[in-house]
């Protein structure tokens, strides 16, 4: 029997113990070997969350398939397995190989979301690194960050030897042979970041200095030494075909969030919506080849057993080969006994004589995401969707046979009205007589159920509303309520349901999304305070962040509610993602006048990311 | 055709719940190419039926389920299938042809588990456990106090022990299971505990690791003339 980190009685004490064994099917585990690399890859979140993450297992892939690398898993420990291990100080370990990980090479960690943040700092603590880079030695693995949130990493930059900015595929191994090669020639810590930063796509934050003016905002971004590259490039992987993908995924034994195998069908998206950061920061859409794809199908299916396949893509409808895809697939998943799972799919009649076959009418839904009210605010933040588009949707569906609507908005975007909020239920409104009017009453499957939810916008970098300004939560709050208010005096009252998220997080997460260096002490500070698991509503504390915000003098107006210049050195101005500041620009006073863009397949918009050479940008 | 199949967990695996093994097999099924019948409607599920579930952080060498199977070559063929798709921890040790009546099906034909009970090292230097065991299973009835959430009832352990020994250190138990009568063994070691006046409970003793406890096996028929469940029906 392999060793285990943890005692019988501890696992007999905490709530699902299969989440730190690390011994599912398909997990690699390796003979250590003198001069083997030791990578352990985080997703600072429970398992049952951080299992169903892509990014990750496609980085364990690449890794792996190196006879001179192990790379292992690690999660967050859940607040009862947290407590017990600083009482009985049992050192934070990686799964395959249940050592600790302070005795590994290198740490990496998915910023997938902001709310995770003080979550990383739980995972250097229990580890024993700490939690300032600069405070770190020669014996301490090297913290590397990826993932979404690294398009504005500072204010974690505190806590990070390096950030990876871009798609792993393309200079990972390099990360790791320069390492090698540092290690080799008895090079130390700082030597190494100071090499790797000449990486394209490497941003070591000690090699940078910040200056700040009178205003607060930033008067100065420079690197400190040579190697530092003043602009860091985002690195991109242009032949995703082929590329390593994990066709054995990995089978948990214990339930996750969603179990099941993920078929990403193509990075990046062609569509221009003003507020996705997703949508900017993946240019360009590059599709995978269908025959690749139906061969990945298979054997993953083959290797793991699942019962589900999901396709993963940003908007699963502008495949190119989306119905060939989707044909193939059906055929080889009735044969296993295989369900499919189709989000973000535009509801059309392909779509819906699709999800006719694979799903139950009577209990599933049709969704759409117009994401504003009115067609006026669908220009302004470039959502392709008209009204007719989501009525001829709608209608499609009651004709085959379904009476379930899902609607997704979000309320607190720029230039919003209140007639914009009455605009979202009117619309919903209008769903729901379109199925009185036409559904003659002998064909109805019962009363119709319009279910509509709200977030409220948060405004990221890279994207042309990085500039807009936010709300306060009092503010979110009676956007909300006017909505509800609205809900209740309708005449389909009964059949339309609305509810809206929290306003707590949001702000935290836009002070999170646009903050800079200056962030970081109050992360620090609540994380002391014991805040963890921000994400989890029963674990999330407005007061003691707010509070925290206050003691280290951080002002949350000035990165929430404060109209920023165009000229503003923005904290994340020096990565460069391959699209303009000056296009993002243009976009955003578009946006103001309420100006439309063509999609890429329409008309090219000059963002810049024809610099990759390739995708969408070279089609046809 | 049903098909039951037997099994061993070991090692880590004692720390999977009952609802993992019944996913970790339905995959397992699936990966190994075995052609099992699946239920009509919209969600189609295999249709297997699992034994007695065994409580988290035991092992065991006697674990079943029963598969309905709408075809499978030999039994060997069958047993190398499925063993190519198992996990470190998990083996198949065998497979048999039961009959289709639902009486056959292995939770409700289950009367009998038999166990055995290992005790870390220090806790058997303290105590003379052999002869206290002996002192406690010669006793004509063992009353306890069974607490449910509406009442409070008194029941005998001492006839739903149907058989135990001592011997190498480890107490080895035969336990009524199953939906008429049932006893589990850390219930058992509590009574004999407290009896024998030592002050820990069968549960503390079971997750501190104290005593640990092994499944040996699962069993059909009346207590005196008892069938393992892996012995009903023929050879495939």
């Amino acid at each position: 029997m392999r060793k285990l980190a943890l005692p019988h009685d501890v696992l007999m004490s905490v709530d699902k113990p299969a989440r730190y064994l690390g011994n599912e099917l398909n997990s690699v585990h390796k003979d250590l070997k003198p001069g083997m690399v030791r990578y352990v890859m985080c997703f600072p979140d429970v398992y049952d969350v951080g299992m169903c993450h892509l990014g990750l297992p496609i980085i364990y892939e690449m890794l792996n398939r190196r006879e001179d690398i192990w790379c292992e898993r690690l999660y967050s420990p859940w607040p009862d397995l947290d407590r017990i291990m600083r009482e009985r100080h049992i050192p934070l370990f990686a799964l395959e190989s249940q050592d600790p990980v302070r005795d590994f090479d290198f740490l990496g960690i998915t910023l997938q979301y902001e709310m995770c943040y003080t979550n990383i700092l739980q995972v250097l603590d229990l580890a024993g690194i700490p939690l300032l880079a600069k405070d770190r030695g020669e014996d301490d693995p090297i913290v590397i960050g990826g993932g979404p949130c690294t398009y504005n990493p500072e204010p974690m930059a505190d806590f990070f030897d390096m950030f990876y900015i871009g798609e792993a595929e393309t200079n990972m191994y390099d990360v790791v042979d320069e390492y090698k090669a540092a290690r080799a020639k008895g090079l130390g810590r700082r030597e190494y970041l100071r090499r790797a930063a000449s990486i394209p796509g490497i941003y070591v934050p000690s090699l940078y200095d910040v200056t700040y003016g009178g205003d607060g905002t930033i008067a100065s971004f420079t690197p400190n030494c040579p190697e530092a590259p003043a602009k860091v490039k985002r690195v991109v992987e242009m032949n995703l075909t082929g590329s390593y993908y994990p066709e054995k995924p990995i089978v948990p034994f214990m339930r996750i969030i969603q179990d099941r195998v993920t078929l990403e069908i193509m990075r990046g998206c062609i569509r221009g919506c003003r507020f996705c950061q997703a949508g900017s920061v993946y240019k360009p859409q590059r599709e995978k080849d269908l025959d690749w794809l139906m061969d990945l199908a298979r054997r993953m299916l083959d290797e793991t057993g699942q019962e589900e396949i999901c396709l993963s893509s940003l908007s699963s409808s502008d495949y190119s080969q989306i119905e060939p895809l989707i044909r193939g697939l059906i055929d080889e998943c009735n044969r296993r006994m295989v369900n499919i799972s189709l989000p973000s799919l535009r509801i059309d009649e392909f779509s819906l004589e699709v999800m006719k076959l694979l799903t139950d009418v009577r209990s599933s839904s049709v969704t759409f995401a117009p994401e504003a009210g009115t067609q006026r605010l669908r220009d302004v933040i470039n959502k392709g969707l008209t009204e007719e588009d989501i009525l001829d949707g709608a209608l499609a569906a009651f004709k085959a046979g379904w009476n379930k609507v899902k609607f997704y908005f979000m309320l607190g975007q720029p230039t919003e009205t209140r007639e914009d909020l009455l605009g979202l239920v009117d619309l919903c409104e209008k769903v729901a007589m379109k199925y009185y009017d036409e559904i003659p009453k002998e064909e109805r499957q019962g009363r119709i159920q319009i279910n509509a939810s709200s977030s409220f916008f948060v405004p990221k970098p890279f994207t042309p509303f990085q500039w807009a300004t936010m709300l306060h939560k009092d503010e979110y709050l009676e956007r909300a309520y006017i909505v509800k208010d609205s809900f209740k005096n309708t005449r389909n009252s009964r059949a339309l349901h609305y509810q809206y998220n929290d306003a707590d997080i949001t702000i935290l997460e836009g002070i999170f999304a646009r903050g800079d260096r200056r962030i970081a002490p109050a992360i620090l500070e609540a994380y002391k305070k014991g805040q963890i698991y921000d994400a989890w509503s029963e674990y999330f504390n407005y007061d003691l962040w707010m509070e925290t915000f206050a003691e280290c003098g951080i002002d949350v107006d000035f990165y929430n509610v404060r109209a920023r210049s165009l000229d503003e050195i923005l904290p994340w101005d020096f990565i460069d993602t391959g699209v303009s500041k000056s296009f993002l620009r243009r976009e955003w006073e578009k946006a103001l006048r309420g100006e439309v863009s063509p999609n890429c397949r329409e008309k090219c918009a000059g963002c810049g990311a024809r610099v990759y050479g390739g995708g969408v940008c070279f089609e046809g | 055709m049903k098909v039951r199949f037997r099994f061993s967990k070991e090692g880590e695996t004692c720390y999977l719940g009952h609802l993992d093994m019944m996913r970790f097999f339905q995959k397992a099924i699936r990966r190994a190419h075995i052609d099992v019948a699946y239920s009509q409607g919209f969600n189609p599920h295999q249709i297997l039926s699992f034994a007695s579930p065994l409580g988290l952080g035991m092992t065991s060498q006697g674990e079943y389920f029963d598969a309905e199977l709408k075809s499978c070559g030999s039994g060997r063929e069958l047993l190398e299938a499925i063993n190519g798709a198992m996990t470190e921890g998990i083996r198949v040790l065998g497979v048999r042809r039961i009959p289709d009546e639902g009486k056959y099906n292995a939770m409700a034909a289950l009367t009998a588990c038999s166990y055995m009970v290992s005790f870390d090292e220090s806790f058997a230097a303290e105590y003379d456990l052999c002869g206290m065991w002996q002192r406690f299973i010669s006793r004509d009835s063992i009353p306890v106090i069974k607490k449910t959430k509406t009442q409070t009832v008194e029941t005998d352990l001492r006839p739903l022990i149907l058989d135990s020994g001592f011997s190498s250190g480890k107490l080895r138990l035969l336990l009524a299971a199953g939906s008429v009568e049932s006893v589990k063994a850390v219930a058992v070691l509590s009574a004999f505990f407290e009896s024998s006046g030592i002050p820990l409970s069968g549960e503390q003793a079971f997750k501190t690791g104290t005593v640990r406890i092994e499944r040996l096996d699962q069993f059909t028929g009346d207590k005196d003339k008892l069938t393992s469940l892996g012995e009903v029906g023929e050879e495939i």
